[in-house]
């Protein structure tokens, strides 16, 4: 079965590629704008594509700044939105799962880790996320609160059990530095099973 | 429900092939749009109450194959992304009393085996030739 995945952006404007293509590869978080240091303590006003290290500006992706236990401060607004009432364009990740074969899938799941291994946490920064799920104006019916990830505690996303060649899932993902100084053992993982 | 079972355009050279209890041998086929292969199987062997005597798996030039007449044999695809680096993986396993083993099989040679509780349907398919 030929299947393929992909992530971009929410708005899917930018995408992290694959590495072999040489160029972006992974999510960077930043201050005012890109290059921009974040305070200790405090979270991510910008979401940008990225190379391992930070250097790289290979676009924007929408961002979302922890506000509280159950909102975010969705790109430049200064009033906090519910998650519930984020768009799926608004959030920072969307995550493409494409089939031949029309399935469903389960046990899907999205953590931070170091980039080294997996089950090892990021160092020196707080990563949290929340699945979005809001395609139209109603209210959505994804996460409420956000969850602190890391290599040894994931996000799960909700069964998306009808069959479809396609399967999207849309990922807020804010940071916030534990420490001073730039903070690159961070990476993140996506896994899901299919039928 | 339409299954394999004979090798046609639709069937890859990396596919999984199963013996039935009525004899026939099923192979698995990529139809567009449709239920994945194991999904069709499933209703197949349900609606024909059959059971899967033998399966096995033949994926970058490798074979695995599971030992045979087990109470249910498993099926799924696995996903792994960071982004930048990605691995698709077919899970092949068979399940007893509740309990599975599955190895993860992936095209670039990676395999490891894992002990779970069995994933029941539509993952697993059960044997129906002894009644539901």
């Amino acid at each position: 079965m030929a299947t393929t995945i992909d992530w971009f952006g929410g708005d899917a404007a930018n995408e992290i590629v694959p590495a072999e293509s040489g160029v972006n590869d992974t999510l960077g978080f930043f201050g005012a704008n890109f290059g921009f240091s974040i305070r200790v303590g405090e979270w991510n006003n910008t979401s940008f594509v990225t190379n391992d290290i930070g250097t790289t500006n290979n676009g924007q992706v929408p961002n979302l700044r922890f506000a509280n236990t159950s909102g975010a401060f969705v790109a430049s607004e200064l009033t906090a939105t519910e998650l519930l009432e984020i768009d799926n364009s608004e959030a920072t990740l969307r995550i493409r799962l494409a089939t031949d074969s029309s399935v469903g899938t389960q046990n899907s799941a999205f953590r931070a880790f170091d980039r080294v291994n997996i089950n090892n946490n990021p160092s020196g920064v707080t990563i949290n996320a929340a699945e979005i799920i809001k395609p139209d104006p109603v209210r959505g019916s994804g996460d409420v609160i956000w969850t602190t990830i890391a290599g040894t505690g994931a996000l799960s996303f909700d069964d998306q059990v009808a069959a479809s060649s396609v399967h999207v899932w849309y990922v807020g993902v804010t940071a916030s530095p534990q420490s001073i100084g730039e903070k690159t053992d961070l990476g993140f993982y996506f896994e899901t099973e299919f039928l | 429900m339409k299954v394999a079972k004979k090798v046609t355009t639709n069937v890859q050279k990396d596919r999984w092939i199963v013996s039935l209890s009525n004899g026939e041998t099923i192979f698995e086929d990529q139809l567009k749009d449709a239920l994945s292969a194991w999904r069709r199987l499933g209703i197949y062997v349900k609606e024909k109450k059959l059971a899967i005597t033998n399966i096995r798996l033949q994926i970058g030039g490798r074979h695995v194959e599971l030992p045979s007449h087990q109470e249910g044999y498993i099926m799924k695809g696995k996903v792994q992304s960071t982004g930048s680096w990605s691995r698709v993986s077919v899970c092949i396993g068979y399940a007893q009393g509740g309990r599975a083993m599955i190895h993860e099989v992936s095209s670039d040679g990676a395999s490891h085996t894992v002990y779970c509780e069995d994933p029941g349907e539509p993952a697993t398919i059960y044997r129906h030739d002894i009644g539901d």
